[in-house]
């Protein structure tokens, strides 16, 4: 008996590394599931993203809405208009944080190559069928990818708008 | 004197020396709101008044950054407090009234409408610069419960030290400057910003999925009228006349809030239309751009409000009344130092 413990000490280490190993494989495959993204330029943009990383490459905005918090006035909401395209972002005055990006017409593209304009049998097509949701006089279809969703407006069977954003916790 | 009551007396001041220690640290690690963030030592502010008013504001920035109670009251004989908060939610509105009320009773309760689109809490940090300022008692209770976030506690409440801990390594001079009594930062509630940026952008508010204003928040306003009523005074409901894209008042809205003030029989003003017969100047009489107005915007709009209220409501002028009289000037004439400060800072 003395001689067994050990080894069954030994064998629950084995079991309790294996179950710690695979739960940690678990968060990777989750990380691995990607997210949606814009691209400008060869310039990837996401929901999440440090905008400070690519702000320069995106080359001069043409337009920029700031908006301070009430009692933090360091904390801002931003809206870099690029034509296009606008980002969203939050600088708390350490970090800007992209929160959304919108497609504004129909010269730029997102996943799979889909604009605005495009009819909503394309969007199924790269996306997969989804049921949509009415709101204010819209029809809505909503992608998750990640830890990020690509909302896209529906108007007569016709894309009409498309943003790209982090999912709510 | 026995063993036993030796050890008793030792053990009772063994603790009150530990409760004192605590309460010390207590205060000493709460944020004393004196130099930065001051809107955090607004609602405190109130239990200091000398006059009781016979107008109550309450609400958020839009409040707080746009009325002056030493105008409408040199101008109109209007006694009045603004007891806002920044993102003051309409329960936190409710329940800071409910404590006024037991206290004094004004004619007029005015609400700004524009935190009516909040119907679920929001931020801890802006909870606690509404919440700690209040004195304890059945209100506050109810507030904080209403208000919570998700990982918030009533403990943290009671015992704000349990929140404030970490900051041991953020202490500064103010601190200890503050640790036992601080200094007014409002004048009647206002809070004077005297900075100007320009308003330059045009952008809109963005599109709603839902533009329906929460359950929640007009199940509150009808609590808000009952409560008012209950106390023989009138609520009238206010929307600044300020409107930037973060912060934009969707038509949608207005609708909304008008057949409900229609219904209940309710004074409502949207001011966003008036800016120009105000007289603002969106160049010079905001400090962010047009989110909120600063010192000169507040001036004008106080000012014209006030011939307002004086008309359509009967309020008494309360000029002559020796009490109101010193205290009103004695707010003007800081004010016009604060003004004189910013001056003589810009030549």
């Amino acid at each position: 008996m003395s001689k067994i413990k050990p080894i069954l000490a030994a064998l629950c280490a084995v079991l309790l590394l294996a179950v710690c190993a695979g739960c940690a494989g678990g968060q990777e495959n989750n990380t691995q599931e990607g997210r949606f993204e814009f691209v400008s330029g060869g310039t990837a943009i996401w929901p999440g993203q440090n905008f400070n990383e690519i702000k320069d490459s995106l080359g001069a905005y043409l337009t920029l809405d700031e908006s301070a918090s009430c009692a933090f006035p360091d904390m801002k909401d931003k809206v870099y208009g690029y034509g296009a395209y606008e980002v969203y972002t939050v600088d708390d005055g350490k970090k800007e944080t992209v929160i959304r990006i919108t497609l504004l017409d129909d010269s730029v593209t997102a996943e799979g190559g889909l604009k605005i304009g495009d009819g909503e049998q394309k969007v199924f097509d790269v996306l997969g069928k989804k049921e949509k949701q009415t709101a204010s006089g819209l029809e809505y279809l909503f992608y998750v990818k990640g830890k990020t969703v690509m909302e896209i407006g529906i108007f007569d069977g016709y894309v009409v708008s498309i943003q790209i954003m982090e999912k709510d916790n | 004197m026995s063993v036993r009551l030796k050890r008793i007396l030792a053990a009772a001041a063994a603790i009150i020396v530990l409760v004192l220690i605590f309460a010390f640290l207590q205060a000493l690690l709460v944020p004393k709101y004196m130099e930065s963030t001051q809107e955090g030592a607004m609602i405190a502010e109130y239990y200091d008044e000398p006059v009781s008013h016979d107008v109550l504001f309450v609400g958020d920035c839009e409040v707080y950054e746009c009325f002056i109670p030493s105008v409408l009251y040199q101008e109109y004989g209007i006694t009045s407090y603004v007891r806002g908060s920044a993102q003051q939610l309409i329960w936190q509105s409710y329940y800071l009234l409910e404590e006024m009320l037991e206290r004094e009773s004004p004619k007029v309760v005015i609400y700004s409408v524009m935190a009516l689109k909040y119907g679920t809490p929001q931020n801890e940090a802006y909870n606690r610069m509404t919440l700690d300022g209040m004195q304890w008692s059945k209100s506050k209770w109810n507030a904080i419960k209403a208000s919570m976030t998700e990982g918030e506690n009533m403990l943290s409440y009671i015992f704000p030290i349990l929140r404030f801990h970490s900051r041991w390594s953020d202490l500064s001079s103010e601190d200890f400057t503050y640790l036992f009594s601080k200094d007014p930062v409002t004048y009647g509630g206002y809070l004077p910003q005297t900075g100007v940026v320009p308003k330059t952008s045009t952008r809109e508010g963005d599109k709603l999925k839902d533009y329906r204003l929460p359950e929640t928040s007009m199940a509150y306003l009808d609590k808000m009228l009952k409560l008012c009523r209950s106390h023989g005074a009138e609520l009238v409901l206010l929307k600044s006349p300020t409107n930037s894209w973060k912060y934009w008042w969707y038509d949608a809205w207005d609708e909304q809030v008008f057949a409900w003030a229609d219904e209940h029989q309710v004074g409502y003003y949207n001011l966003i239309p008036s800016d120009w017969e105000i007289g603002l100047d969106w160049d010079l009489d905001t400090y962010d751009g047009g989110i909120h107005l600063n010192l000169s915007g507040a001036e004008k709009l106080s000012s014209w409000f006030g011939k307002i209220l004086k008309n359509d409501v009967e309020l008494p002028d309360r000029r002559g009344q020796a009490d109101t009289d010193d205290y009103y000037g004695k707010m003007a004439e800081r004010l016009n130092q604060l003004k004189e400060k910013n001056q003589n800072e810009q030549d």
